[in-house]
């Protein structure tokens, strides 16, 4: 093909990008060389070609000169692609006989100091493209449609809003949470800054309505083993474990966990007390149905007890029950499985779990709670009396090149919290808190930090506290260095808290396996599309997150969230289709010779091996194909081609670049 | 952990965002931070004065080498290159504790650090160094006999660097 | 097996027991020391007042004991452990230096061509010997006697430096301890720095040091300190009588060296293991050691 003899008319218009492009790349130097081109139909440069008067000026110029391609030398595609696929499509042109050339980010902004030679290779780049868009074929959209339900995985304040909020829309959402409850960390805490709001009150009037909503079907004790397919129709395999307990007889009389005889330790509590092998995690469960842990559990480990069998009214307890696996199919998926404490043991200068007496900043807000190991009476676990004296240290395992590097969001008010609940609780006593910086950002923050500061007994050292050290009385010491004073303190109390930094909960990574989304090293936290412009969606169309699984942040920053991923949710439903870019994979049947290759390399499962009149070809599912290209890669007849980007095209381009 | 200048990087040394751990946990009182601030101020003019006045300060001797600071630090600042090599500079004014001048005297004369001492036994028996050694059928100190040589080289690779 | 020992001035001169009770001990797990005469500083000291001379010293005991066919270097100071372990590193980065130094080290016959095995004597207890052997050695004996580890300061940091055990929570002379029968546990001063190289700089310093090491260890009821550094045996033993009569106690807190106390179990008698030159109260515990 050569270029000089095409009966194509092909429209070139190239941007300037500010001086993004203009500034490195001559581009009056490349209009005046592609002039010569006589299949050119027109070639024009633009300041700023996505602004309304640059694609005003290029619809135009495109029906004008009666081209009938257009080649656009600019910025990625990513961000830009439906802007000019628009624009040809309000010119008459079929938005696939498009071509963008990235002369930004592939060109001037890497070649800043080499004017000539990127000028040179940004020609290069666009005669390939014109090259390529000789071939070109108009192609079509797809409509698909989409179905009109939902899944959300994680049943934490994120996951209960978003399903609350997809749920009131009418549609119908599945809301499937490992724990027998859900309420995620949020039951856990005792209040929230900087309103000082209980948190369970705020909680747990929404995990009711969860509970009851015509449109929530909720799974607890539950997890997600399997998700196939696409946006608008996902298939989802739920395994239910087995309760042990018939949700349809339970009366909630507990009457099996008062006689349970075997006890372990308590995980709602993190490890302060003990539960019986049967049990609901805390008072306000839902659903307030127990279940047997079988590792505890007298009658699964020595085949002895079944007390709870015995004695329940309603004969509700079945050893037999197997666990179930539920296949359910929707149209969005949205992922909200929340954060966990990173395990402050490896930050062994403040000996955690070194000597008794030193917790958490999770574990404190158990023992203030009415309903934890303590009954909210602050006792310090070793000491079995009240702390008159306690160190908050700030930062444990945040900040730290050693740990984790980010900061937790969290814990500067956290802290402010902590210290304000002790001293609720216990007047008398006197509060050290140890952070080098305190982070009071949000609405409302600054103004608790002077309330928490103005509090009698409470202290705030501006420095990181170096060691904690425990006593033989069993009181703790702690070392840090005051610049206030200019001098080194040592401080002796009776309990230290510990504000732990955070990490993506462990369920994470598997979720993360199943969608094929990337998540950070650090911490493992899930990724967003955009960080600016799409927290909530994520690279796989349809799957969306929201809540600390993206990275840590506070209760109102992941409400915000969840509404926001559950108005994407509802958008995508209601529309009811969805559009595939129609870059699929075709398959030339009269070459292919049913080999199967290019099925057992697809990604995506797109592809299936069919009989057709005696003889088996492949046959490509355009609505699964992402147009990947590792089939066309694989097959060893020429068989199987992208749509717009055939083996010939692809040619054509490197003819030209080598020319 | 050797006070060459060009191996410790400006940027390490600025990574540091003042959160006095490293003073709370020095055993002997040391600023571990503001020496580390005093090495940006042998670059930037604003910090000079701190500079100044450290590496002319015999207090910079006092740092035990026990890492304790470097282990610490959340940002892995170069604690103790920085030590290090403002303590070179200081010698290099004069500011250096005798004892280890003796130690490089007695280097360059024997090979080995110390010359031969006294040694105490539990039940306050006194014997010599040598002694002890011949009793024990371990080796003799180092011959001396090409010292010369050994000295001459020691001269040149300090001054080459 | 067979090992190059590298002693370390201090060693030579005055902590004559590390050397002696390491050989007699290595010896009965059939290691080979090799032991030249030919020796010189590490060049600790010189770190900061002649950073090149440092590194050149130990290129200089690098390239010599190369010449010898041997699995690796076993230090008996932790000093000259962080300097033999530390300077490959530095060569690595300062290739010109690297390239004097080696011309000197040519000049006399040697040259540093491969990179040797530094080992710690908790190193080569513990991993090489194994904790099997000793255990077998101990015979399921039980002590009832509490042992307080040192690892000093210069074994495990910093951790930029591939270390034999993990520098913030240590565990393996613990282990060895347990393997031999008797009971340790963790103390909050057990990474406390013993002062040593204060004593150059300023002595009474040094003595605090070691006073709040060992003051803040007794505390917890050990009945034995060990430690492998000839320096940190200085400070702890050596000097424990003066340290302690400086702030008004009497010394009261006994300290050996890891090999002397393997040493005994392997029922070497306390004059091969050099015990008479240890100054603190080991005759407080030493009968009980020596009974079963």
């Amino acid at each position: 093909m050569n270029i000089l003899d095409s009966s194509a008319k092909t429209a070139v218009f190239i941007c300037h990008c500010g001086t993004n492009i203009g500034g490195v790349i001559d581009i009056s130097k490349i209009i005046e060389k592609l002039k010569n081109i006589p299949s050119i139909a027109v070639a024009q440069d633009h300041r700023f070609l996505c602004s309304t008067d640059g694609i005003e000026t290029m619809i135009n110029s495109i029906k004008t000169s009666n081209a009938d391609r257009v080649v656009v030398a600019a910025c990625s595609f990513r961000t830009h692609e439906p802007l000019f696929q628009e624009a040809l499509h309000r010119a008459g042109l079929n938005p696939y006989l498009l071509e963008l050339v990235n002369i930004r980010e592939l060109c001037s902004w890497v070649h800043e100091n080499e004017r000539d030679r990127a000028t040179e290779k940004a020609l290069k780049m666009i005669r390939a493209a014109i090259m390529k868009i000789q071939d070109n074929q108009p192609l079509k959209r797809i409509r698909l449609p989409v179905t009109p339900a939902a899944l959300v995985i994680g049943g934490g304040i994120a996951g209960i809003r978003a399903a609350l909020d997809i749920a009131e829309a009418g549609f119908t959402v599945y809301l499937v949470e490992k724990e027998p409850s859900i309420g995620g960390n949020m039951a856990k805490l005792d209040k929230t800054f900087p309103t000082l709001d209980c948190s369970i009150c705020i909680l747990g009037p929404l995990m009711n309505i969860v509970a009851h909503h015509p449109n929530i079907k909720l799974y607890t004790y539950s997890e997600v083993i399997s998700i196939n397919g696409r946006v608008g129709d996902f298939s989802v395999k739920i395994l239910k474990k087995p309760r042990y307990v018939r949700e349809d007889l339970c009366r909630g009389c507990l009457i099996c966990i008062a006689k349970c005889p075997s006890k372990t330790v308590d995980e709602f509590n993190m490890g302060l007390s003990h539960r019986k092998a049967i049990y609901v995690p805390f008072p306000q469960a839902v659903p307030r149905i127990p279940v047997i842990d079988t590792a505890s559990c007298l009658y699964f480990q020595k085949g002895i007890c079944r007390a709870c069998e015995k004695l329940c009214p309603a004969n509700a307890i079945d050893f037999n029950q197997k666990e179930e696996v539920v296949e359910i199919k929707v149209g969005a998926i949205v992922v909200a499985t929340g954060f966990e404490e990173y395990n402050i043991s490896q930050v062994y200068e403040y000996s955690y779990g070194r000597y008794p007496n030193i917790v958490t900043g999770l574990q404190l807000e158990r023992l203030v709670s009415s309903y934890g190991p303590t009954e909210g009476r602050l006792i310090a676990p070793g000491l079995n009396r009240e702390p008159r004296r306690i160190a908050i240290i700030n930062c444990v395992g945040s900040r730290d090149e050693r740990h984790l590097p980010y900061c937790c969001r969290v814990g500067c008010m956290a802290s402010l919290k902590h210290s304000w609940y002790i001293k609720h609780l216990m007047p008398e006593a006197e509060v050290f808190i140890f952070a080098d910086e305190v982070r009071a950002s949000g609405k409302g923050f600054e103004e608790f930090y002077r309330r928490v500061r103005l509090i009698p007994g409470v202290y705030i050292v501006k420095s990181k506290a170096s060691e904690v050290r425990g006593n033989p009385d069993g009181t703790l010491t702690i070392k840090a260095f005051d610049p206030a004073i200019s001098s080194e303190i040592t401080i002796t109390v009776d309990l230290v808290v510990l504000e732990a930094g955070i990490v993506a909960s462990r369920g994470t990574e598997s979720i993360k396996n199943l969608l094929k989304l990337g998540a950070l090293n650090s911490g493992g936290f899930l990724i967003e599309l955009h960080p600016k412009l799409n927290p909530v969606e994520t690279a796989v169309d349809g799957v969306y997150i929201c809540g600390a699984v993206s990275g840590p942040k506070d209760i109102p920053d992941t409400v915000a969230q969840a509404s926001a991923a559950a108005s994407k949710v509802i958008s995508l439903l209601s529309r009811g289709y969805i559009e595939t870019q129609p870059y699929s994979a075709i398959v030339d049947e009269s070459r292919c010779s049913g080999c199967g290759v290019c099925s057992s390399v697809c990604e995506y499962s797109a592809i299936k091996i069919v009989k057709k009149k005696e003889r088996s070809v492949a046959v490509v599912d355009e609505a699964l194909c992402k147009g990947c290209g590792a089939c066309v890669g694989s097959c060893p007849s020429r068989a199987i081609e992208i749509a717009n980007l055939k083996l010939n095209q692809i040619d054509a381009m490197v003819a030209e670049i080598l020319r | 952990m050797v006070g060459n200048q060009l191996l410790i990087s400006l940027e390490t040394a600025k990574a540091c965002y003042t959160c006095f751990k490293c003073v709370g946990v020095c055993p002997v009182g040391l600023r571990p931070n503001m020496i580390v601030k005093a090495y940006v101020g042998s670059i930037v003019p604003e910090f000079r004065d701190i500079y100044e006045s450290i590496i002319r300060d015999s207090n910079i001797w006092i740092c035990a080498k026990c890492l304790k600071c470097v282990e610490m630090c959340p940002q892995r600042v170069p604690i103790i290159e920085i030590i290090e090599y403002l303590q070179h500079v200081a010698s290099k004014h004069g500011v250096v504790p005798k004892a280890y001048l003796n130690m490089v005297e007695n280097v360059v004369d024997t090979y080995i650090a110390f010359s031969s001492q006294t040694i105490v036994t539990r039940d306050g028996d006194i014997y010599m160094t040598e002694d002890v050694r011949d009793t024990w059928g371990l080796n003799p100190l180092p011959n001396t006999q090409d010292i010369e040589g050994f000295r001459r080289r020691l001269k040149e690779i300090e001054e080459a660097g | 097996m067979r090992l190059a020992v590298f002693t370390g001035c201090f060693t030579l001169v005055k902590q004559i027991a590390v050397e002696a009770s390491m050989l007699k001990v290595i010896q009965y797990f059939n290691i080979e020391p090799i032991t030249p005469q030919k020796t010189n500083c590490c060049g600790f000291a010189f770190r900061s007042i002649a950073p090149n001379t440092s590194l050149y010293l130990t290129a200089r005991i690098l390239a010599y004991l190369n010449t010898f066919e041997s699995e690796g270097i076993l230090t008996l100071c932790n000093g000259c452990y962080l300097m033999l372990k530390e300077t490959i590193y530095r060569l690595k980065e300062n290739q010109r230096l690297l390239e004097i130094i080696r011309k000197h080290l040519k000049d006399e016959g040697i040259d540093i061509k491969s990179i040797p095995r530094i080992i710690h004597p908790i190193e080569l207890f513990h991993d090489i010997i194994g904790i099997e052997t000793l255990k077998n050695i101990a015979n399921k004996k039980q002590y009832n006697i509490s042992i307080a580890t040192h690892y000093g300061c210069h074994a495990l940091r910093p951790s930029t430096l591939p270390s034999f055990d993990n520098p913030l929570n240590p565990h393996k002379m613990e282990n060895i301890a347990e393997a031999l029968g008797f009971k340790t546990k963790d103390y909050p001063e057990r990474l406390d720095c013993c002062g040593a190289v204060l004593l150059a700089s300023k002595p009474e310093l040094a003595m605090k040091l070691a006073y709040s090491k060992i003051a803040g260890t007794a505390r917890w009821g050990f009945q034995l300190l060990i430690t492998t550094c000839p320096y940190c045996f200085e400070m702890l033993d050596s000097r424990q009588e003066a340290v302690m009569q400086m702030f008004g106690e009497e010394p009261k807190l006994p300290v050996m060296l890891l090999a002397q106390l393997i040493g005994l179990q392997l029922g070497l008698n306390e004059k091969d293991l050099a015990l008479n030159f240890n100054l603190s109260p080991i005759d407080r515990v030493l009968p009980q050691i020596l009974k079963r």
